[in-house]
């Protein structure tokens, strides 16, 4: 997978970044394969009094085709902001884009999704990039049919109308698993299950060939077995259509069985990134191998489960990380940022100034700092 | 797609909902109702005789006066019961006194009776020879002697129409009000809806009044604008006839053939007045604009409400970042799903403005006295009943009509909202 282009201020991460990491086919490839690239997104919310919070703080990821990176991470870290923003779907007056850039590329053209014009971003929503939701049972509209629905979003990105778009939408349900996909395209949306509905919001999705899909906890609402069959959807539609998947989870398990690059994030920024394999067999960042721990496993004797905090909580646990020089430690916020009365205004400055991305192997970066913020930030926490 | 283990088939609940009976039976009601008031408005309010009413007087033209049906009585014939009511002695020979001259006659000549015999008679083969003569009137007449079923249909008309129109006006208006406040949030909407809560605030009865006031100011103003208008011109143009006059005969036409050239203008002017009938539409009409006027505020609300609430679903977020233009969002997406408050608020309204509109008209202050309504009739009925003759059914049938119209909405209305909304089909819900 390929690095994040982030303007690195220590020399070592610039050096890395022109390396292609995780990726076996070289870096030409990679890069034409590129399809959707995130540069340093940072999104704010109002926070306490007049200080603004930044859910997203200067976030970069690529997505490439046929590929899936997954982003995963505990409630509240930014996942679902990041993906919103990707379409620029956040309400702006709360929300304000602080900085950075989402480039979209096709054919030779290059759009920066933050700054198109509305119908330019009409045209990407649903045609180019298409997103589906956490939750199925309120995601479509309850007064239309399933094939209105489909047919709407035909008729707003392909032109087409009429029998033949109703023909595209009969397919496109059946490519998604629907059976007796006709009779499907006449009901409502209560008279399907709810993993049904997940299929059809993923054909809703489909109809218009995106190269991207932003999948926001696809299957948080779906029960252990129709979570299965999403994802095995959605992993067999990215084969066969080549297209480019941001799979959003806090669950590993999913994670572990259909991603191929996986960033963990917390606090509005990637802590660790590097492919499934690597991420699950040597996870480096403390807090990637809290929420791995977290994992509840079935041959294990424990009466109680662990918590990420348990980890994080020892400040020892982000010195010494294989592969970051002595003078660097894993990034950490200063405070916790979910916390009550937090002064977010300190952490955010922080990490602006000290926070570097390292690459510790191939394809595996970690968020790091120097030493010294190490001891005022163990300090504050401790 | 491995679909291995999916129920791909889909379970379809019967999409139609369950209709009750007494929705069918409700809906039957207001539309056999309905065609009968609003289909014999041409006659009830036209004028001419009262087939069932027998000519009591020696005057043949006593039913044939120019006024309308609905407003018709002979003042004689007050206060008759229903045909199908048993009278009581003094109503008897009170009707055996409504026969007309030649039958009664008839009748004394074929029981060698005097006619006073004749006509005190309550029982007996003679008392059966007048029976068949008495005016059968189906509900009954009124103080004045006017047939209360004609004035039942006329007012229902009046009750009904003013409760569609009311209901129309409130959904209008209340929906318009509270898509645009509930969409356009903010400030706006904050300032809007204090608006509504000042609205709501005052109580109804002053509202009405005042807007009669209003209404009744305006129209005096536009009646003398067009009576001075009407004189103006009716001067310019007998002036215009005598100079006619004066240069083909040589001098000012006398007295004689002025008064002859004023009487032309006059029949070609009109004096200008509004006529009774033009301005009981007004009344009326004002009426409906003040009950439809107050009773959107509720429809305002729940709009509001809605589409706050519709705005926040994800389905609405879904279909932005399906690509959907702003405006598609809320026309294609927010208003269907509206449909279904806005018929169940409709369906509340009607009957509400009814009940208002009698509410209204029975403490005097709604439609007046000539015109008839169920709430002005009842108002009526209502003085007849006291314990020394009551009049019943002066005071029952309004009130039957008004509480079975209104039964029947609400029965209607209830099926209605079961039909609108898509997720009430599935048994699960």
């Amino acid at each position: 997978m390929k690095p994040k282009s982030d303007p690195c201020r220590s020399a070592r991460s610039e050096a890395a970044s022109e390396n292609t990491p995780g990726s076996e086919d070289g870096r030409s490839r990679t890069t034409r394969h590129r399809i959707l690239q995130i540069d340093h997104l940072t999104v704010s919310f109002p926070g306490p009094g007049l200080r603004r919070v930044r859910a997203v703080n200067g976030l970069s990821l690529g997505i490439d085709h046929g590929r899936t990176h997954a982003l995963v991470g505990e409630s509240g870290c930014g996942k679902s902001v990041t993906a919103m923003s990707v379409l620029r779907l956040l309400p702006v007056p709360p929300a304000r884009y602080e900085g950075g850039r989402i480039l979209y590329r096709e054919g030779g053209r290059e759009l920066d999704l933050l700054r198109v014009g509305a119908p330019d971003l009409r045209a990407v929503r649903g045609g180019r990039i298409a997103m589906i939701f956490q939750e199925p049972t309120t995601c479509l509209n309850p007064v239309y049919t399933i094939g209105q629905q489909i047919v709407e979003s035909i008729r707003l990105h392909r032109g087409l109308r009429g029998s033949s778009a109703r023909r595209l939408a009969e397919q496109t349900l059946e490519e998604v698993g629907i059976r007796d996909p006709a009779r499907g395209l006449d009901a409502y949306p209560h008279e399907f299950s709810g993993g049904m509905r997940q299929r059809v919001m993923i054909a809703m999705a489909l109809v218009c060939e995106p190269s991207v899909l932003l999948a926001d906890e696809p299957t948080t609402a779906l029960d252990v077995t129709i979570q299965a069959q999403i994802l095995d959807l959605i992993a067999s539609l990215k084969a066969s259509r080549g297209i480019g998947v941001l799979l959003i989870s806090h669950d590993l398990g999913v994670v572990a069985g259909s991603a191929d690059v996986v960033s963990v994030m917390y606090a509005g920024r990637i802590v660790e990134r590097a492919s499934v394999q690597d991420l699950f067999s040597n996870p480096l960042h403390p807090y990637t191998r809290g929420l791995l721990a977290c994992v509840p496993r079935l041959d294990s004797t424990q009466d109680r489960l662990r918590t990420v905090r348990q980890i994080t909580n020892d400040p020892l646990q982000f010195q010494n990380i294989p592969g970051l020089g002595s003078d660097l430690r894993a990034w950490w916020p200063e405070q916790n940022p979910t916390g009550d009365g937090n002064e977010g205004g300190t952490w955010v400055a922080q990490q602006e100034s000290d926070v570097i991305d390292v690459r510790v192997g191939p394809g595996h970066w970690i968020a790091a700092m120097p030493v010294g913020s190490v001891a005022a930030s163990t300090g504050s926490t401790a | 797609m491995d679909s291995a283990g999916q129920p791909g088939s889909i379970e379809r609940p019967a999409r139609r909902a369950r209709i009750g009976p007494t929705s069918i039976v409700g809906l039957v009601f207001l539309l056999a109702l309905g065609a009968l008031c609003f289909g014999s408005l041409f006659w009830t309010l036209g004028s001419g005789a009262i087939p069932w009413a027998v000519q009591s007087s020696g005057d043949p033209d006593a039913h044939r006066s120019t006024t309308p049906r609905y407003n018709a009585g002979d003042p004689k014939q007050a206060r008759l019961p229903p045909f199908w009511v048993r009278p009581g002695q003094r109503t008897i020979r009170r009707l055996n006194g409504l026969v007309p001259e030649p039958q009664i006659r008839a009748i004394t000549e074929r029981f060698e009776q005097k006619e006073g015999e004749v006509l005190r008679s309550t029982s007996g083969p003679v008392a059966e020879a007048v029976r068949r003569h008495w005016p059968r009137y189906p509900l009954g007449t009124d103080v004045l002697g006017r047939d209360v079923l004609i004035r039942s249909l006329t007012g229902g008309a009046i009750s009904l129409g003013i409760g569609l129109a009311a209901a129309l006006i409130s959904v209008c208006l209340g929906t318009l009000y509270g898509a645009i406040a509930g969409s356009v949030g903010g400030r706006i909407d904050a300032i809007m809806m204090r608006i509504v809560d000042v609205l709501y605030g005052l109580p109804y009865i002053l509202l009405v009044v005042l807007l009669a006031v209003a209404a009744d100011g305006l129209v005096d103003r536009l009646e003398t604008a067009r009576v001075s208008r009407a004189m103006a011109q009716r001067d310019a143009y007998a002036a215009r006839l005598a100079q006619t006059w004066a240069r083909e005969n040589g001098s000012s036409p006398p007295p004689e053939v002025q008064q002859r050239l004023d009487a032309e203008a006059i029949g070609r002017f009109g004096s200008g007045e509004l006529s009774a009938s033009n301005r009981m539409a007004i009344d009326v009409i004002v009426l409906l604009v003040a009950i439809g006027g107050v009773s959107w505020l509720t429809m305002a609300r729940v709009i509001r409400g809605q589409v706050l609430s519709l705005k926040a679903r994800p389905f609405m977020e879904a279909a932005r970042a399906v690509g959907v233009p702003a405006r598609r969002q809320f026309v294609g997406h927010l208003l269907p799903n509206l449909v279904g408050p806005i018929v169940v608020y409709a369906t509340l309204t009607v009957p509400q403005a009814i009940l208002q509109e009698s509410f209204l008209s029975f403490l005097g202050i709604g439609v007046k006295p000539p015109l008839p309504s169920w709430g002005n009739m009842a108002a009526q009925g209502l003085d007849e009943l006291n314990p020394y003759e009551s009049n019943w059914w002066l005071l029952l049938v309004p009130c039957v009509l008004l509480g079975s119209t209104l039964l029947a909405l609400n029965f209607v209305g209830e099926a209605l909202r079961e039909a609108m909304d898509p997720k009430r089909t599935g048994p699960d819900r």
